[in-house]
């Protein structure tokens, strides 16, 4: 079994992607074996109601031919009406898990009051309750592209590791995917969690970890049982991270491979 | 396919990085950091990376005086003479200058066996202050490596107000098209479709494919417009992000191995081993 824990189908408005479709990403995954990707449809982030990407998505795989096996994460967006519904028919279809895209839904980790609203909510917790409830895990997206080279349409604040802290303190008990952030940057409050929080996942795609410390000093936030192969293709050249994962010293390769089977209770 | 197995490629053909970095102690800045640079010649190796080419800028100081730029290439130097045959001097000067970085690239490239000059963002590239310093470079032909991003970020913009892009690297080219120059890391985390289209058209600008960005299809779009052999093979540290960008490439084996061996460069190489 080989894991990889950050695709995405899809278009992205800011530039042409190549194997942006299940039968693509099955071909990178053929490449290098890997047997498993957790997948979303990113055109969810850009839709108001991002369930029509779940839509899509589900559509793309009754069609699907191919040998990786797909874990497909619908995206949930908590300040829409009835994402609650769609949530839980998505589960009942098939999906295995859920997706926040803050950043692109305009919510926060943490509690807020949005500017229609009488009292302050805590979105992001509502879904990863209702994970808790359907047994599934969570992905977080913490961002496509490196912020230096950003659309000018494409201009978040990224999320910091309190943001995280705020949300996963709050539930300790469903697994959460933490991709494309980088475990050198969660801070005080989100580290000393992680001390307990053990089925909080993290991928490598954020750091270099050849020809310098990165490695050691990630290590001593998260143990070896928390990292996870995760290559965030189509975006990306996914050989980077399979370096990082296969040259590393401090990596146990295997490990990574399969510590994100753990969150899927079938598999 | 192990990824192990694919990186035979590097294994098996010349590999040369035509940006990459040497550090001096924290405390003793004229004294190479020796561990940081055994310990990056050992992944060197690892990744089968035959030759570097290296510099220290002084990022740090938007007027970095005479002294700081003589004392970070004495110690490029050093690392040159720890790893001979495996490491090549860039000589770091700020053209702000004129006389002195002239005469230390002189003695760089003539006393030091330096193969390039690195410059940083104390200057546009197609600044007049330049101008010196690039016809120096004509005279000595070493080329140019320039730091480069087209950077979206007001945080980078206002670090680095004066960061050259794409578009100051054609300007000078087409001003001195007997010069040669390299515009720094298209991985480097700037719009990098920018960068490629704004050269495109001035065949003496080079660039290297380093640094932590390795968005697909960035060497594919790059070898679209540049051509491979415009292309420098380079990770600027990021090693894995540099390797994995000419592994993961949907071009030609062929236009692979044009990349990683910088055939076009070999002279420079060529005429410090002598």
């Amino acid at each position: 079994m080989f894991i990889d824990i950050n695709t995405y189908t899809g278009h992205w408005p800011f530039r042409n992607l190549k194997y942006n479709t299940l039968s693509g990403l099955d071909e990178l995954a053929g490449r290098y074996g890997i047997t498993h990707m957790v997948v979303a449809n990113v055109n969810g982030f850009f839709y108001k109601d991002a369930n029509t990407a779940n839509l899509e998505l589900l559509e793309e795989l009754k069609s699907y031919t191919g040998k990786t096996v797909f874990l497909p994460m619908a995206i949930v967006t908590p300040t829409y009406p009835a994402w609650e519904k769609d949530a839980r028919d998505m589960i009942k279809a098939g999906f295995a898990g859920f997706e926040l895209a803050p950043i692109y839904h305009g919510y926060s980790l943490a509690p807020e009051l949005l500017f229609d609203e009488y009292s302050p909510k805590h979105r992001a917790l509502e879904v990863i309750n209702l994970a808790e409830e359907l047994d599934v895990p969570v992905r977080i997206c913490a961002g496509i592209e490196n912020f230096r080279g950003r659309s000018a349409l494409d201009n978040y604040n990224n999320i910091k590791g309190d943001d995280y802290f705020a949300l996963l303190s709050k539930n300790e008990n469903v697994h959460v995917f933490v991709t494309s952030f980088s475990p050198l940057a969660v801070g005080e409050h989100f580290k000393k969690l992680l001390e307990t929080r053990k089925n909080t996942y993290f991928d490598t795609t954020q750091f270099e970890t050849l020809g310098n410390k990165a490695a050691e000093n990630i290590l001593k936030t998260i143990d070896d049982s928390q990292l996870c192969f995760g290559s965030l293709s189509p975006f990306n050249y996914m050989e980077a991270n399979l370096l990082r994962m296969e040259f590393t010293p401090e990596f146990n390769a295997d490990k990574m491979k399969t510590n994100a089977k753990r969150a899927f209770k079938n598999l | 396919m192990d990824i192990r197995e694919k990186m035979k490629l590097f294994y098996d053909n010349p590999v040369i990085s035509w940006h990459e970095h040497v550090g001096a102690l924290p405390e003793q800045p004229d004294k190479l950091n020796t561990e940081a640079c055994d310990n990056q010649m050992k992944t060197v190796d690892m990744l089968g990376v035959d030759k570097i080419a290296a510099s220290l800028p002084i990022a740090s100081d938007k007027h970095c005086p005479p002294e700081k730029f003589i004392r970070a290439n004495n110690v490029v130097y050093q690392a040159t003479q720890r790893h001979p045959g495996k490491i090549y001097g860039q000589a770091f000067v700020n053209p702000g200058f004129s006389k002195e970085s002239i005469s230390e690239l002189e003695r760089c490239v003539k006393e030091l066996g330096f193969v390039a000059v690195k410059l940083y963002h104390q200057y546009f590239m197609d600044d007049p202050v330049m101008f010196p310093l690039i016809e120096k470079c004509i005279e000595l032909d070493v080329p140019i490596l320039m730091h480069c991003a087209k950077v979206m970020d007001a945080a980078t913009r206002a670090r680095q107000p004066r960061l050259s892009n794409g578009v100051h690297m054609a300007n000078a080219a087409r001003r001195y098209p007997e010069a040669t120059f390299i515009m720094a890391h298209i991985g480097g985390g700037g719009d990098w479709q920018w960068a490629i289209k704004a050269i495109a058209d001035t065949p003496n600008v080079f660039a290297d494919i380093g640094g932590s960005v390795h968005d697909r299809p960035l060497i594919e779009e790059s070898v679209r417009y540049l051509g491979a052999d415009r292309l420098l093979f380079a990770t600027d540290g990021a090693w894995s992000s540099g390797v994995s960008k000419i592994l993961g490439a949907d071009i030609s084996d062929e236009d692979k191995k044009t990349i990683l061996s910088g055939r076009a460069f070999n002279k420079y190489l060529e005429r410090a081993g002598k």
